[in-house]
């Protein structure tokens, strides 16, 4: 019988690790989790609300719209919470979720940028927040944009997140063995990037 | 893999750096549709349901008090219930034929108040001892908790709570943030019992409605009121002999006790994670690493002191490294000094141990948690490498980027000249050791190959090789030149050879084009 762990947050005070030693090692009952209850995901909301904001930031690149993707996104598990079949912690779940409402916010922006570009009422609104974030960050920000999506997001959940290559693999749904590969190929970009040399002798 | 590369956790600290955000979860709360107050007052709901078998199902009955409408059914779930329960019957983690067992589950209650329906539901387990409970708010939302006993003792043992464990396994649930509980529980068939009552503070009694082996009892109106509230329930044979009994608690029925039960267990997420929050009382930015080490009580009498009997037989002992400078208590840390981790004042460190015996799964009791040392400024730190090996992690915490200058490790420098066919490049590589850091396999890798040769040579020369690799600089104390050859590294035992080919020529590195015309001898200056 193994037992089922369910840590609200990426730090878990080592459950993780002493929860196989559990399994093995006694015959208590096993427990099943369907469901995470608000409190749980108040303590993610609480404890990490700043590493989902940037997050976000880097992957939309406003501020504004980071935040409303976080907070939907939080509302979203709340509202699915009984879904979270504790598979792996509910941060892991949550990220899940925050991802997707992010990306939702982009698409929807693109629609909205589109329709700006056929001179729709939005184009004045978003065009110069957009320049003046593409100047700030310079060349840089262009390296990073230009990786494929799924090394973006797999190098701001390393980074930023501080997320580990099972929980990356969860949130993108590959495995995680292709999390390392896709972690080392946007490395691979990005420090050629920065000194703007391709040379492989 | 290459972990997190310094110069790239630099530029991606320069893209986006932290920010500062201000936590509105009550907005989060408004656009799930949840209030704060129904949110705060959720009690924990876990239930235990002790029999395997169903029989068909045999009580209805309806009840209707203080603008609360119950209907007990009977039965099997059909319909939506059915497919919303459906959604979230899983097998068993470790126990992968064992789940619950939905043609055989059974509606018990449906509680309407304030314009929502709670229904109840019950199913046994496809093996074995044990069964899930399920709660469906409005057909949408489900919540449900599954226990079994893998030694099929009946009444199965689980981890201490009220209700489980007991004769009937009963589990009372609030409903929403009324004062409105239902009772969930079964008829233990070794007793014979057939029907259960409700016996209550104020000497008077109420037969429970039965479903199967199943029972249901919604405690509302004049029974939710001190002096009238739940004692007991009571199990009846056919022939009206008392069969079994379960004491409750009345407080168990009292949205005050509730509250204070929620403000506890809310210490207990504060203890649990308050290295992950400043609430926690303790700010995770100064918490500069983690080490865990399993152990025994033996060794921790040495280094922590104590008695061996005073520690649990199989610790699991945690440190997390400091300074911390506490100004003040924070999340309610002031009231409860003797369980939050952060007491006012400036610490090196603090100790505890986890109990893994009395960790059960979902959230930790507060027994489990053993403070073991919260040392002030200026102590030494424990000699923990004592207690058994020592796993060290200094990212856990979100110590984002670069860390502590202090923390670094710069082991050395080298220049790597390689050279590839009529191509020349040479790149500098920066040997830092950092806990977050997995330096570059090429140091990793020339780091060993020195080890291994004790004296490099100096003078090797690979002329006729179209590709090589002239590596100079200092690692370690070691300053010196070396060139190497793929044939060389292949020539290597497996623990260096491989690491130190992808260290050279593994494409890790940036390279500086260098001419296209190599000397054709590659030489170490003597």
């Amino acid at each position: 019988v193994v037992l089922k762990k369910s840590a609200p947050t990426g730090f878990s005070m080592g459950v993780e690790c002493i929860q196989p030693e559990k399994a093995a090692a006694s015959p208590a009952p096993a427990r099943e989790r369907a469901g995470a209850t608000v409190a749980e995901i108040e303590t993610v909301y609480r404890a990490r609300l700043e590493v989902f904001v940037r997050v976000c930031v880097a992957l939309l690149g406003d501020r504004e719209l980071a935040i409303d993707a976080v907070q939907e996104g939080f509302a979203a598990t709340i509202r699915n919470r009984a879904a979270f079949r504790g598979e792996g912690t509910v941060e892991g779940w949550v990220w899940g979720a925050v991802v997707n409402a992010a990306k939702n916010h982009r698409r929807a922006r693109s629609g909205r940028e589109a329709h700006a570009a056929e001179g729709g009422p939005e184009r004045l609104a978003s065009r110069p927040a957009r320049v003046e974030v593409f100047e700030a960050r310079g060349a840089i920000r262009d390296e990073v944009a230009v990786l494929p999506e799924r090394q973006r997001l797999a190098l701001f959940l390393r980074y930023y997140a501080d997320l580990d290559y099972r929980e990356i693999a969860a949130v993108l749904d590959v495995s995680v063995g292709t999390v390392g590969s896709t972690l080392h190929a946007a490395h691979t970009t990005l420090r050629r990037a920065l000194t703007g040399d391709d040379a492989d002798a | 893999m290459p972990d997190l590369d310094p110069r790239v956790g630099e530029l991606l600290d320069r893209r986006t750096p932290r920010v500062t955000v201000e936590p509105r979860w009550d907005d989060v709360l408004r656009r799930a549709g949840v209030t704060r107050r129904s949110v705060v007052r959720m009690p924990r709901r876990r239930w235990l349901v002790l029999a395997a078998v169903l029989a068909v199902p045999v009580g209805i009955a309806a009840a209707q008090a203080h603008h609360v409408f119950v209907r007990y059914f009977s039965g099997s779930v059909s319909g939506t219930p059915r497919q919303v329960i459906a959604s979230v019957i899983r097998p068993f983690v470790g126990a992968r034929h064992i789940e619950a067992d939905l043609s055989k589950a059974r509606h018990l209650a449906t509680v309407s108040v304030g314009g929502h329906g709670y229904a109840y539901f019950l199913a046994p387990l496809t093996h074995g001892n044990g069964g899930c409970y399920f709660e469906i708010v409005d057909q949408v939302h489900i919540s449900s908790d599954c226990g079994y006993d893998s030694k099929g003792r009946s009444p199965s043992v689980l981890t201490p709570a009220v209700g489980e464990g007991t004769i009937f396994g009963a589990r009372t649930l609030e409903v929403s943030q009324r004062p409105i509980w239902v009772i969930l529980g079964d008829m233990p068939a070794q007793r014979n019992v057939t029907s259960v009552r409700v016996r209550f503070q104020d000497g008077t009694s109420d037969r429970a409605a039965t479903n199967g082996p199943y029972f249901s009892y919604v405690v509302s109106g004049e029974h939710a009121r001190p002096g009238s509230r739940p004692t007991a329930l009571v199990g009846l044979t056919n022939d009206g002999k008392v069969g079994a009994i379960q004491a409750l608690d009345p407080s168990m029925y009292s949205l005050a006790a509730t509250e204070r039960r929620g403000r506890a267990f809310g210490r207990q997420i504060t203890l649990r994670f308050f290295g992950a929050s400043v609430e926690g009382g303790l700010a995770r930015q100064q918490i500069r690493a983690q080490d865990r080490v399993s152990t025994t009580p033996a060794k921790l009498v040495q280094v922590f002191g104590g008695t061996a009997a005073a520690y649990p037989p199989h610790p699991v002992v945690f440190v997390l490294r400091g300074p911390f400078t506490i100004p003040t208590y924070l999340g309610g840390c002031g009231s409860t000094p003797s369980v939050c981790p952060a007491p006012v004042g400036r610490w090196a460190y603090f100790a505890y141990l986890i109990n893994p015996d009395a960790y059960h799964g979902g959230r930790v009791p507060s027994g489990a948690i053993i403070w073991l040392r919260k040392a002030p400024i200026g102590a030494p730190y424990p000699e923990l490498s004592r207690l058994g090996h020592v796993r060290h992690d200094g990212a856990v915490l979100g110590l984002h980027g670069r860390g502590s200058a202090s923390r670094r490790k710069h082991q050395g420098r080298l220049l790597v000249i390689l050279h590839r066919g009529p191509r020349t490049a040479a790149t500098h590589t920066p040997c830092v050791y950092q806990d977050r850091y997995k330096p570059f396999d090429l140091c990793d890798g020339l780091s060993r190959y020195i080890a291994f040769r004790r004296t490099p040579r100096t003078d090797q020369t690979h002329s006729a090789d179209r590709v090589w690799a002239l590596i100079e600089g200092s690692l370690g104390g070691w300053h010196g030149c070396v060139v190497l050859t793929p044939a060389d590294t292949r020539a290597l035992p497996d623990s260096i050879g491989p690491e130190l080919r992808r260290g050279i020529w593994g494409g890790r590195h940036i390279w500086h084009p260098a001419g296209t015309s190599p000397p054709a001898t590659p030489r170490c200056r003597r």
